[in-house]
């Protein structure tokens, strides 16, 4: 390999005049990474034999070809114990950065499976992606519950179907949910609104926990989740994918099919249609079935895209429609109806298996139309522009005696109707030597209209933002750092003593982040740091009513001031030889003026008796937590994963732990390849997982006393098989194996009733390709 | 210093589009009222009426009412129950919504929805029982209306229930949750 290497330099000197001539000035930096483990391969041959240039890599896996010509060649890599790589790539003028993947030889493979989400190399931050067989296997899941595979993250839910993730102890108005690069904006601020995403949408799901970026916006005080599509520049001919689980608790299906493709004689034009359905009767917990608790869901969504040299266009609309039965035995009139459904032994109201869905309901739709624009230019860099428009409309139904129609049908307790505009402006320069950087803007103009009771006002937002970011490297190190500021301005009209208001706020902040990155061998550090803010939301200020699910009595405080987070963290992540691969996380947030529901006293009366009063106050609080997951190949067939997750949260001012917090998990799953042969491969999977009794909350803190501890068994089948050219995907498990009787501390319903009992399902995903096409170089 | 250069290029560039896309979609902006609540049904007053049952002893109104509904003041009215010793007291409920004018009597849509209500009634250290005298469509008690007997002279309290029982209704006070719980002062003189 060394005398080829030897050669092609040699033809290289000789052909260095004539390069001279011709336009051949550009660079090829290349970073040479292991698919498996993500570090760079050292003593890599990379090479362009039509321009008989090459190089090898560095101990980082990077390396540099220079004096390039540009236009479409074959670039060659080549290692000891990699596989050969092959492909056609585009050099254009000036620096061209490119990563290649490589796999390692089947023979020599003695690498592990990583189970779970893991890290992703590349940036300085630390990600966690769910992508692949992981997202597979959590298909027709809650967000929240599919999250639940990143360690530190918990799903907070009402029931079994409105949940959402929870990035260490923080969630709703501190967790930006990026779905396909637009900020989602439903109505978050409630702890029984569940993100409004169809998941089968995604292709790969990233976590960043905690403020490590604020290129997203400022308010990421708990972290940023990162849903994406498949780009549409990947798609090559036409294909579809039906994808289809059934699960036996709840007797429930989701179902997606999607088609997507491009035309040999339209190479430029991608387009995509999706389509999904979900439907769950009655969820049944070991002992009883829990009444009114189905839910169907239906969304579609299109895109298709543009591309010509360094110019993209996209656009992409999505709609998403769901109906939730609300728990019956959870809709409760007051505080002696909490305690009288608590103290019994199962919910009163009691029922058999059926599908309707009953009142209490909610019904939420949700519309995305969003264009996206891009262009690169060689000399200068990439410009993008993004707009977005939303249409949330949530509707809340209960059977209450005033929300009675004289049709006999009930209007809305609950009615909001959001509409948010969002504008995105960014410009990545060209990378200068060992810089990278991005600036950009952010806007926002969003206004909410209520219809039925008041819970929230009218409101009209408009909010302007703007970042720069610049990302540095060196050798084995690397330096990002990002500076934002917003501007948040919003008024309110509300009715008070049957006189309309109407009242303005406005908050301004800089936020800034730094993450350091340091590869030594076998071990990568990262360390954050970093401030940032949130402005109050709406809710925070101006709530005001009775909670239903929540028995309680809630008010807002217009006084309240933003609050601020300085958080850093640490992280250390290992990989020995493929064999043991692991990461261990110390973080600490603490947050000034965090807004939080505090009891207060008397209790407030009304004539359906007296509700707990809660009203929003501020503190400063303390979060400090780790989180740690290993993975080791035990034999060659079988690897292990173990992983856990602990966090402090303590409000400082009061000198007590915070209310609602994540409990300590520990997890542990076992994976066996029962059989591997070309791309056919089957694994049998076992997880065991123990969540604590969150002690540390004071008993006098909550109306009834945390749950017990609770243990967890789960196993699954995974296979890939191939037919007729097609590797097809199927999983076959049973969660809660022993058909085990818990109430999780996290959700909300567990002042009622326990959690699902067994559950059976499969899930089977088939790829069809309709047309084949010749691969396009896109780089 | 060119990347400098160049950032501060495009930062025009893209501040001045900004501000024309925000300027140009903030004068669209519409303001919509919100539906005032005072406008919304409401339980603002229930009202308990006796009528002795030989015709003796005069007839007693009790009343709690709260106008502007869940929070905000205090309710204007809630009276203390006093009946007469040892007396039959035929006893009549009505809701209503005071904040509408005129009132509008809720307690004609409990008995529209009859089988789906019940009013549970809880003394505690008076001597009163109430027996329920009304009937929904499958037979069950409603307890609009009511006979209460009074016994010795006493004070104590008198729990009002009203249970919202939609599908569920068995008879049986516990099932359902409530839409009226007030406990008033109750005397027997």
């Amino acid at each position: 390999m060394k005398k080829l290497f030897a050669l092609a330099a040699m033809l290289t000197f000789a052909l260095f005049a004539y390069s001279q001539q011709e336009n051949c000035r550009a660079t090829l930096h290349l970073k040479i990474v292991d698919a498996a483990s993500g570090l760079g391969i050292e003593d890599v041959t990379a090479y362009l034999p039509q321009q008989q240039k090459g190089n090898h890599s560095n101990q980082m896996g990077e390396l540099d070809i220079t004096e390039l010509c540009t236009g479409d060649y074959l670039l060659i890599c080549k290692h000891l114990n990699h596989e050969e790589r092959k492909e056609v790539i585009q050099i254009r003028e000036g620096k061209n950065v490119k990563t290649v993947y490589m796999t390692c030889h089947t023979d020599t493979l003695h690498g592990i499976t990583i189970k779970g989400a893991r890290l992703h190399w590349e940036a300085t931050q630390v990600i966690h992606k769910i992508q692949d067989k992981d997202l597979f296997v959590s298909q027709g899941l809650s967000l929240g519950k599919a999250l639940e595979k990143v360690n530190g993250v918990y799903n907070l839910s009402t029931g079994n179907h409105i949940s959402k993730p929870i990035i260490r102890g923080l969630h709703s108005n501190r967790v930006l949910i990026l779905n396909n690069e637009i900020r989602q904006e439903g109505q978050q601020w409630g702890n029984e609104h569940a993100p409004e995403i169809d998941q089968f949408i995604a292709k790969s799901i990233e976590v960043v926990k905690g403020a490590q970026t604020i290129k997203h916006g400022s308010d990421v005080i708990g972290g940023v989740v990162l849903v994406q599509p498949k780009p549409l520049q990947q798609i090559q001919g036409i294909e579809a994918e039906v994808n289809t689980g059934i699960m036996s608790n709840g007797r429930a299906s989701a179902s997606s099919l999607l088609v997507e493709g491009r035309r040999q004689e339209w190479k430029g034009l991608a387009w995509r249609l999706q389509g999904t359905f979900k439907k769950a009767g009655n969820a049944k917990t070991s002992d009883y079935f829990l009444k009114n608790t189905g839910m169907q869901e239906m969304n579609y969504s299109a895109a298709v895209g543009y591309q010509k040299k360094g110019f993209n266009i996209e656009l992409f609309h999505s709609f998403f429609n769901t109906d939730i039965a609300i728990f019956a035995g959870s809709h409760i009139g007051n505080l002696s109806d909490l305690y009288q459904a608590f103290n019994a032994e199962r919910p009163l109201d009691s029922s058999g298996f059926t599908y309707k869905i009953d009142l209490p309901y909610q019904r939420v739709l949700h519309r995305l139309s969003k264009v996206s624009a891009s262009w690169q230019a060689d000399d200068f860099g990439t410009l993008k522009f993004i707009y977005a428009y939303q249409n949330n409309i949530r509707k809340e139904f209960d059977r209450n005696i005033v929300a009675l129609q004289p049709d006999g049908s009930y209007k809305p307790s609950l009615h909001f109707e959001l509409n948010t505009q969002h504008f995105h402006l960014s410009f990545e320069p060209k990378p200068e030597k060992k810089m990278v950087g991005e600036i950009g803007m952010d806007g926002m103009i969003q206004s909410n209209e209520y219809y039925g009771s008041y819970f929230i006002p009218n409101f009209q937002k408009s909010t302007v933002g703007g970042y720069l970011t610049e990302k540095w490297h060196h050798h084995a190190f690397s330096l990002e750092v990002g500076l934002r500021y917003d501007l948040n301005h919003f008024e309110i009209q509300k009715w008070e003593n049957n006189q309309l208001i109407d009242r303005r706020h406005q908050y301004s902040g800089m936020a800034a982040s730094a993450a350091l990155r340091y590869q030594f061998p076998f071990i990568t550090l990262h360390l954050n740091g970093g401030s940032t803010w949130r402005a109050p939301f709406v809710n925070e200020l101006y709530s005001y009513g009775v909670h239903h699910s929540a028995a309680s009595f809630e008010i807002g405080d217009s006084t309240v001031v933003p609050e601020r987070s300085y958080n850093a963290s640490l992280t250390m992540d290992f990989n020995y030889q493929n064999n043991i691969e692991g990461e261990v996380t110390l973080y600490n947030n603490y947050i000034k003026n965090f807004i939080n529901m505090t009891p207060v006293l008397p209790a407030t009366l009304t004539i359906r008796g007296a509700f707990p009063t809660f009203q929003f106050m501020q503190t400063d609080v303390n979060m400090f937590g780790m989180e740690f997951s290993v993975t080791k190949a035990l034999y060659a067939t079988l690897h292990a994963h173990l992983k856990g997750n602990l966090l402090l949260a303590r409000d400082i001012k009061r000198g007590a732990y915070l209310f609602g917090m994540p409990p300590a998990r520990f997890e542990t799953d076992l994976d066996y390849t029962l059989f591997k042969k070309d791309q056919n491969n089957v694994h049998f999977v076992m997880n065991a997982s123990y969540t604590f009794k969150q002690f540390l909350v004071p008993t006098a803190a909550d109306y009834v006393p945390a749950p017990p501890a609770y243990f967890l068994l789960q196993s699954e089948l995974l296979a890939d098989w191939r037919f007729a050219k097609q590797t097809v995907r199927m999983n076959l498990g049973v969660s809660n194996i022993l058909n085990t009787r818990y109430r999780d501390y996290l959700n909300r319903n567990r002042y009622f009733a326990n959690e699902s009992g067994r559950n059976i399902y499969i899930r089977i995903s088939i790829p069809i390709t309709i047309s084949k096409q010749t691969k396009i170089s896109n780089n | 210093m060119n990347i400098l250069k160049t950032i501060s290029n495009t930062t025009l560039i893209t501040v001045s589009i900004f501000a024309l896309t925000l300027a140009y979609t903030s004068c669209k902006k519409k303001v919509v009222t919100p539906p005032n609540p005072n406008e919304e049904e409401l339980i603002t007053t229930i009202l308990l009426h006796f009528t002795d049952s030989a015709g003796v002893q005069p007839s007693v109104t009790s009343i709690y009412k709260d106008v502007d509904g869940d929070g905000g003041n205090n309710p204007s009215q809630w009276d203390t129950i006093k009946l007469k010793a040892n007396t039959t007291y035929y006893a009549e409920i009505l809701l209503l919504d005071d904040s509408k004018s005129p009132a509008d009597t809720i307690s004609n849509e409990v008995l529209e929805e009859a089988k789906d209500h019940l009013f549970c009634f809880t003394p505690s250290n008076v001597n009163v029982s109430v027996k329920r005298t009304d009937l929904d469509i499958n037979n069950l008690e409603i307890g609009l209306q009511s006979k209460w007997y009074t016994g010795a002279v006493a004070t104590g309290t008198m729990q009002v229930v009203l249970r919202h029982q939609p599908d569920i209704k068995t008879g049986a006070c516990a099932l359902g949750s409530s839409d009226v719980d007030l406990t008033f002062q109750c005397k027997v003189e």
